[in-house]
C-alpha cells in the first residue's frame, strides 16, 4: 500500500527510498494516507519516492499486545521516526537498544495480515523479511 | 488566527452530579447506564423525565445507536439533542453546547451524560477500529492500542526533560490516596511508590499503574438556568469560562504540549481568577503525563517542570493547597469509555456543592477542569477547560 523499498546505487553510496502517497500539485507527503491533499486540497495523490533516512525520535516496548502476533518474548519494540524530508511515522524498531536521535532507514515489507508496513533499521543494515523478523524476535 | 470576545456564561447552572458506579465488565448495554443516570438525575433535581427537554450524549458504544436512538428508548420528546463525540473532552463540550443552548432559550433543563459498557472483548474492538488514521498507521505497529502511543509521547517527554519513571508517581499515589476516601473508586489499595515501580510493564515508560483501566459505568450532570435552579431548590454550580482548541501544534513531531497553553490566559482572565485562586484541579489522566502536561500548558507551572510541581506539594483532598483530581480520577476509578470526559465536572459539582462522597474538600469555591481528547493517530487532538465556581444565590 505504501510503496516499495528502492535502493540505488549512485556511486558506490547507496540511497535507499520509500514510496510514500504525494499531492502532484504541492508536493505534500500525505501520511496517513489520504485521498484529497491536506495541504491544498488536490485530489492527484501518487505515489512518490522519497529518501527513507532520518532519526529515532521516540522508542518503546510493547508488553502488551492485543495481538498475538506480538507476544514475543522481549516485547516488540516500536517508534517514532522522522524522516530527512520531514514525514514523521510510528513504525516497527528492529532493535529495541537503538535510542532517541539514533539515524535510522526505513524499508517496508508485508505483514501476516497482508498490509504494507514500514520497520526502522540501523541505517548500515540489509533489508529483511517478516518471517527474518519473527526469527530474530523469538529467540 | 483573529482572537474571539466570546460571550460569558452568566446565569448558567450546573446541578444534579451522577456517578453510576463502574463495573469493571458488563453485559449490559450503553443505554442502560444512560437509563440510570437519567433515573438519578431527575430524582436529585426532583423533576419529572418530561421536565428535560436537552440531552447531550457522548458514548463510544451506544453505536450504532445514538443520542435520537435513546429518546425513543426512553420516551422522551426533548426540543433539542446533541452527541460529542470527543473522549476526554466530551463533558467540558457537552457542558459548552447546552450552557449555549440555555442561554439562547433553545431548552430549559438539559442531561449531560458520559456513559459506557465495557463487554469482555468490547475494548480491543474499539481499540481496532477506533479511527481510519490509526487502524491505518498505529494498530498494525504492535496493536497496543492507546498504551503504545502514549509510551511513545511518554519516552519523548522523559527524554526532553530528563524525567525517570519515578517522575510520574506523584500524579498517581496522590489519586490513589483520594480513591481511598471516594465511595465509587474502583481501585482502593494503597499503593506504594514500590508497588508503582515494580509493577507489570506494559509498554516502553509506562507500567501497570501508569495506564487506566477500562470499566462501564455513567457520569452526568443537568444544565439549566440559574433561576430554574433556584426555583427547584437545588444546589447548583456557575461557569465562569470555557475555552477549547483543536489538533494544536500539529507540527510538533511527538506531542508535548497541547492547546491549552494557547487559550489558558484567556480562560483566567474571562472567569476574573488567577492561578492561585483555583482550589481545585480536574486535569484528564488517562496517563500521568497527560496530567502534566495540562498542569503546565495551563500555567501552574513552566514547560517540562510538572514533575518538580507535583513532587513538591500534597494534592490530595484533605490539602490546604491545590486539590488535584478528588476522587481519584480514571488511573483509580478506572475509565468508564466516555464517562471519563464527564468525571472531573461531575466531582467538581459535587465538591463545590458540598456533597461529595466521602472526600469533601474543606470549602471549595473554584475547580478548573482540563479535558484532552481523541487520538486520531499519534496524539491526542482535543484540549479544552473550564473554570466553574459555587454558585452565587441572589
Ligand atoms: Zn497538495
Amino acid at each position: 500500500m505504501f510503496g516499495r523499498l528502492h535502493s540505488q546505487s549512485r556511486s558506490k553510496v547507496m540511497t535507499y527510498t520509500i514510496s510514500l502517497p504525494t499531492c502532484d500539485s504541492c508536493n505534500a507527503v500525505q501520511y496517513p494516507s489520504r485521498e484529497i491533499c491536506r495541504n491544498c486540497f488536490s485530489e492527484n495523490i501518487t505515489h512518490k519516492d522519497t529518501d527513507a533516512s532520518g532519526i529515532l525520535l521516540a522508542h518503546s516496548t510493547i508488553g502488551h499486545s492485543l495481538h498475538n502476533q506480538f507476544s514475543t518474548p522481549a516485547g516488540w519494540p516500536i517508534a517514532t521516526v522522522q524522516l530527512n524530508k520531514g514525514t514523521v511515522l510510528i513504525v516497527h524498531l528492529f532493535d529495541s537498544a537503538m535510542t532517541t536521535g539514533a539515524k535510522i532507514r526505513l524499508q517496508s515489507l508485508m505483514d501476516p495480515d497482508g498490509r504494507r508496513v514500514f520497520i526502522a533499521l540501523p541505517l548500515s543494515m540489509k533489508a529483511i523479511s517478516w518471517e527474518d523478523l519473527i526469527k530474530e524476535r523469538m529467540k | 488566527m483573529s482572537s474571539l470576545q466570546k460571550t460569558g456564561f452568566d446565569k448558567v447552572a450546573l446541578v444534579a452530579p451522577v456517578s453510576i458506579p463502574y463495573t469493571k465488565i458488563s453485559d449490559k448495554s450503553a443505554h442502560y447506564f444512560f437509563g440510570r443516570s437519567l433515573k438519578e438525575l431527575t430524582l436529585q433535581a426532583n423533576i419529572h423525565k418530561d421536565h428535560i427537554d436537552g440531552i447531550a450524549v457522548s458514548s463510544f458504544t451506544l453505536l450504532p445507536d445514538t443520542v435520537i436512538s435513546l429518546t425513543e428508548y426512553f420516551d422522551m420528546s426533548p426540543t433539542w439533542i446533541e452527541q460529542v463525540s470527543l473522549g476526554g473532552a466530551s463533558g467540558v463540550v457537552a457542558m459548552q453546547r447546552a450552557a449555549r443552548a440555555v442561554q439562547m432559550g433553545d431548552a430549559n433543563i438539559i442531561a449531560c451524560i458520559g456513559a459506557d459498557t465495557n463487554k469482555k472483548e468490547g475494548f480491543k474492538e474499539l481499540v481496532e477500529n477506533f479511527s481510519s488514521f490509526s487502524s491505518e498507521a498505529t494498530y498494525p505497529y504492535g496493536a497496543a492500542g492507546p498504551n503504545g502511543v502514549f509510551s511513545l509521547i511518554t519516552q519523548n517527554y522523559m527524554d526532553k526533560f530528563d524525567l525517570s519513571r519515578k517522575d510520574f508517581a506523584k500524579i498517581c499515589l496522590d489519586q490513589r490516596q483520594n480513591a481511598q476516601h471516594y465511595e465509587n473508586a474502583l481501585l482502593k489499595t494503597k499503593l506504594t511508590l514500590e508497588d508503582y515501580l515494580e509493577a507489570r510493564h506494559i509498554a516502553g515508560p509506562l507500567h501497570l499503574f501508569d495506564c487506566v483501566m477500562p470499566c462501564a459505568g455513567a457520569e452526568a450532570f443537568l444544565v439549566m438556568s440559574v433561576d430554574k435552579a433556584i426555583e427547584l431548590d437545588v444546589p447548583f454550580v456557575e461557569i465562569a469560562g470555557i475555552e477549547e482548541r483543536y489538533n494544536a501544534y500539529s507540527t510538533d513531531p511527538v506531542q508535548y504540549r497541547g492547546g491549552w497553553s494557547i487559550f489558558a490566559n484567556h480562560l483566567f482572565e474571562s472567569a476574573h481568577l488567577a492561578r492561585s485562586d483555583i482550589d481545585l484541579l480536574y486535569t484528564y489522566d488517562d496517563y500521568p503525563v497527560i496530567s502534566m502536561m495540562q498542569i503546565e500548558d495551563l500555567g501552574f507551572c513552566d514547560k517540562g517542570k510538572a514533575a518538580e510541581f507535583v513532587k513538591n506539594q500534597d494534592l490530595t483532598f484533605d490539602s490546604p493547597g491545590l486539590v488535584h483530581n478528588s476522587s481519584g480520577g480514571q488511573l483509580s476509578c478506572g475509565q468508564a469509555g466516555s464517562a471519563a470526559g464527564y468525571m472531573g465536572i461531575v466531582e467538581a459539582i459535587r465538591q463545590l456543592t458540598n456533597s461529595a462522597l466521602g472526600n469533601q474538600v474543606s470549602r471549595p469555591f473554584t475547580a478548573l477542569i482540563s479535558g484532552y481528547g481523541m487520538v486520531n493517530y499519534d496524539r491526542g487532538l482535543c484540549s479544552v477547560g473550564s473554570i466553574l465556581k459555587a454558585g452565587a444565590r441572589l
